[in-house]
């Protein structure tokens, strides 16, 4: 009993010391941590604040905004063009994710091998990641091109059919992923690469022992020990392409029918052509819900299948 | 001469200083870029008032994103503003622009405008929020070698005769005789041409017979093969070559001749039963909300370029239409186009230009119209449905319209 007594008396005793000497740990840091808190604040906190409020208005920034409560939100869900973009948006990130995790892995097993050419590839893999948008885009419109472009012409010459890649509705949503994935897959290959050489060779040098071949050592030991990059480059990935506006900007403008009207784009139309700051808003909301939900997904996801060495 | 010195300084400096500095935001990259450069080294040398600096915002959108954002923060984003036409009367409504009929010698500059482009932009209360400059209108552009080829020594002038040729043009040589656009500028003048209209009464008359006999018969240069959609790649395309015939501003002829390899015709916009093009372009507007002397130093500058003689400078530049009928008539403008054949084609179509229509919605129209076209045209979608759809589906962003 009286252990018990001399233990209370000491937590009692101890804890404001343990808080005093925390408050005076913060107020020291405070000072240091205030510039990138005021950045956060004016740069992501207010305008995401911001754009909640606006989602409630049929704000055009050329006039006063008026509260509307959800009738963005009530338009949103009605609107087919809201949907088919959802749609579109949907299989621009699993197509553009899934590629770069499966192409990036498989690029960095390359890119790890101890080749001559090993630099030469590093650098042609990670090269197309620090390329501008809109290089990228004037180089892959004249690629693309139906009827002057290259790429037609080499398939014309071995006797295969042609393509209107970005100008036919049938191909442009898959011609603006090949472009993404071109664009991006540089940035996974490296995170794979870097995992892979902080894999222990123990562990693979113990299964071919055992007699495992390169593929079942890749199988079983590396693929499963890549999993928190994995992680890593969907997680990125996703958010990414989620987002993505730019490239189509620059390529489709959405078009043609439509068919490349990813949500990014449709909200820069609503916002800067339409001056439907409100819709836009209301549109960003609604993505920033889904990527959260999506990020919490993979994190709860992540908890139960992702193991660390 | 040591006591001099400070005295010339100081005199140097106030004149300086008695300058008024205004910042002039256009959307027009490359060699007319370059163009609009060259005009505003040229006033800032013409005069000692004002010091005209450049900003360029990448694209006309860009400079309505601009205007925006500084409308939003209460702080003009720039004093002069290069705002494509049908960008004006949702900016003029918020009352960001001024209104440039309190300007002094208004009545007098607006009065030598081409009716077309005084009609442009002239607002419903009959007010002016911006003045015409770089205005253009669409012409044929061909590859005469291939329409020699396929046995056509003139280009078409009517839609029918473009139809005709097409044909023929892809039957004898295998290119594409023509890239049609699904963006709705050379519509707009085929329909007109046809006896139609494209917005009145509050909707949008796509779907009545004379709209809907010019879209079926485009639909039909796609269905025979003879056509392709017309994209940003269509100039790479008919310098290469593979495309024998496009539509598209004067304008373009500056891009064309540093890209096109070869000698190009440019021939009248084709019409059906009677010739109407469409204009279009960019209008100059001044910025409400900067200080009155700024406004009357825009307002300067504005004025300036609208002379016959910066308009002649601009158009050998540029190669726009010439927006006054002062630079029509100027000798040294009709020798220059005269010289260079197919440019007086621009300034001979004003008689029967039109004004693009400038509602509210048709910017958002716009983009519906488009992909409503590229359905038609690309994915053989039924036109009577697509059209009717697209009327209803647009319906709210005309009623407004008278």
């Amino acid at each position: 009993m009286t252990d018990f007594t001399q233990v209370s008396t000491q937590i009692s005793v101890t804890k404001p010391r343990k808080s005093h000497s925390q408050l005076t740990a913060l107020l020291g840091a405070t000072p240091y941590l205030l510039p990138a808190l005021l950045i956060f604040v004016v740069f992501t906190y207010y305008p995401l604040l911001r754009v909640i409020y606006l989602s409630f208005t049929d704000a055009d920034m050329l006039s006063q905004a008026q509260w509307v409560g959800l009738s963005n939100y009530r338009e949103m869900l009605a609107n087919a063009e809201f949907w088919s973009s959802f749609k579109i948006t949907v299989i621009f990130a699993l197509a553009v994710t899934l590629t770069e995790v499966i192409l990036g892995m498989a690029l960095a097993f390359l890119m790890n091998a101890p080749t001559r050419l090993r630099t030469l590839l590093r650098g042609a893999v990670f090269a197309p990641v620090v390329v501008s948008l809109a290089a990228t885009a004037v180089v892959w419109n004249y690629l693309l091109s139906p009827n002057a472009g290259p790429i037609n012409g080499l398939l014309k010459s071995v006797g295969l059919p042609e393509s209107g890649w970005l100008t036919d509705p049938k191909t442009a949503l898959a011609s603006v992923i090949m472009v993404a994935v071109w664009k991006g897959v540089g940035l996974p290959a490296v995170l794979y690469l870097a995992g892979l050489q902080g894999i222990s060779r123990e562990l693979e040098e113990a299964a071919s022992i055992d007699g495992a071949g390169r593929f079942t050592v890749a199988r079983h030991i590396t693929i499963p020990l890549l999993a928190p990059t994995t992680l890593v480059v969907f997680f990125i990935s996703l958010m990414g392409t989620f987002q993505s506006y730019g490239l189509v900007l620059l390529l489709t403008r959405g078009g043609p029918a439509g068919s490349t009207n990813l949500l990014g784009y449709y909200i820069y139309q609503n916002a800067f052509s339409f001056f439907q700051m409100g819709m836009a808003s209301a549109l960003s909301v609604a993505l920033f819900l889904l990527l959260l939900s999506l990020g919490f997904l993979q994190l709860k996801l992540a908890e139960r299948r992702v193991h660390y060495q | 001469m040591k006591k001099l010195l400070p005295l010339l300084t100081l005199t140097l400096l106030s004149s300086a200083a008695a300058k008024t500095d205004v910042t002039f935001m256009y959307g027009l990259g490359g060699e007319l870029g370059k163009a609009i450069e060259s005009m505003i080294k040229q006033f800032n040398a013409a005069q000692n008032d004002v010091t005209v600096r450049g900003e360029f915002a990448n694209d006309y959108e860009g400079v309505v994103q601009k205007a925006l954002a500084g409308i939003a923060a209460g702080q003009p984003s720039a004093d002069i503003l290069q705002l494509e036409v049908s960008y004006v009367p949702r900016i003029a409504a918020s009352g960001a622009l001024l209104n440039l009929k309190t300007m002094p010698g208004f009545q007098k500059s607006f009065d030598s405008f081409w009716p077309v482009f005084k009609t442009q932009v002239t607002r419903d209360d009959g007010n002016v929020y911006s003045m015409p400059w770089n205005n253009s209108n669409p012409v044929l552009y061909y590859n005469p070698e291939l329409l020699k080829k396929a046995g056509m020594t003139t280009p078409p002038r009517t839609y029918p005769q473009l139809r005709a040729a097409a044909k023929k043009i892809k039957d004898a040589t295998g290119v594409a005789a023509i890239a049609l656009p699904s963006f709705p500028w050379v519509l707009e003048g085929a329909i007109w041409s046809n006896g139609g209209e494209v917005v009145d009464n509050g909707k949008l008359l796509l779907d009545q017979p004379a709209a809907k006999e010019v879209i079926t018969d485009w639909a039909g240069f796609f269905r025979d093969g003879s056509a392709v959609l017309q994209t940003p790649n269509t100039t790479a395309d008919f310098a290469a070559g593979k495309v024998a015939m496009f539509m598209a501003s004067v304008a373009s002829r500056p891009g064309l001749n540093a890209s096109v390899p070869f000698k190009f015709g440019t021939a009248p916009l084709p019409y059906y039963k009677k010739p109407v093009v469409p204009v279009g372009g960019a209008t100059l507007a001044i910025s409400k909300g900067v200080s009155k002397e700024r406004q009357d130093a825009a307002w300067k500058f504005i004025t300036w370029l609208a002379q016959p003689e910066q308009q002649f400078t601009w158009i050998k530049m540029a190669n726009y239409v010439p927006i006054t009928r002062t630079t029509s008539r100027l000798p040294a403008y009709q020798a220059y186009v005269k010289s260079v054949p197919g440019l007086e084609i621009g300034g001979q179509q004003l008689p029967y230009a039109r004004p693009r229509p400038t509602t509210a919605g048709y910017v958002q129209g716009t983009q519906e119209i488009i992909k409503a076209l590229d359905k038609i045209f690309l994915q053989s979608a039924p036109i009577d449905a697509t059209l009717g759809d697209l009327v209803q589906r647009t319906q709210p962003l005309f009623k407004d319209t008278k």
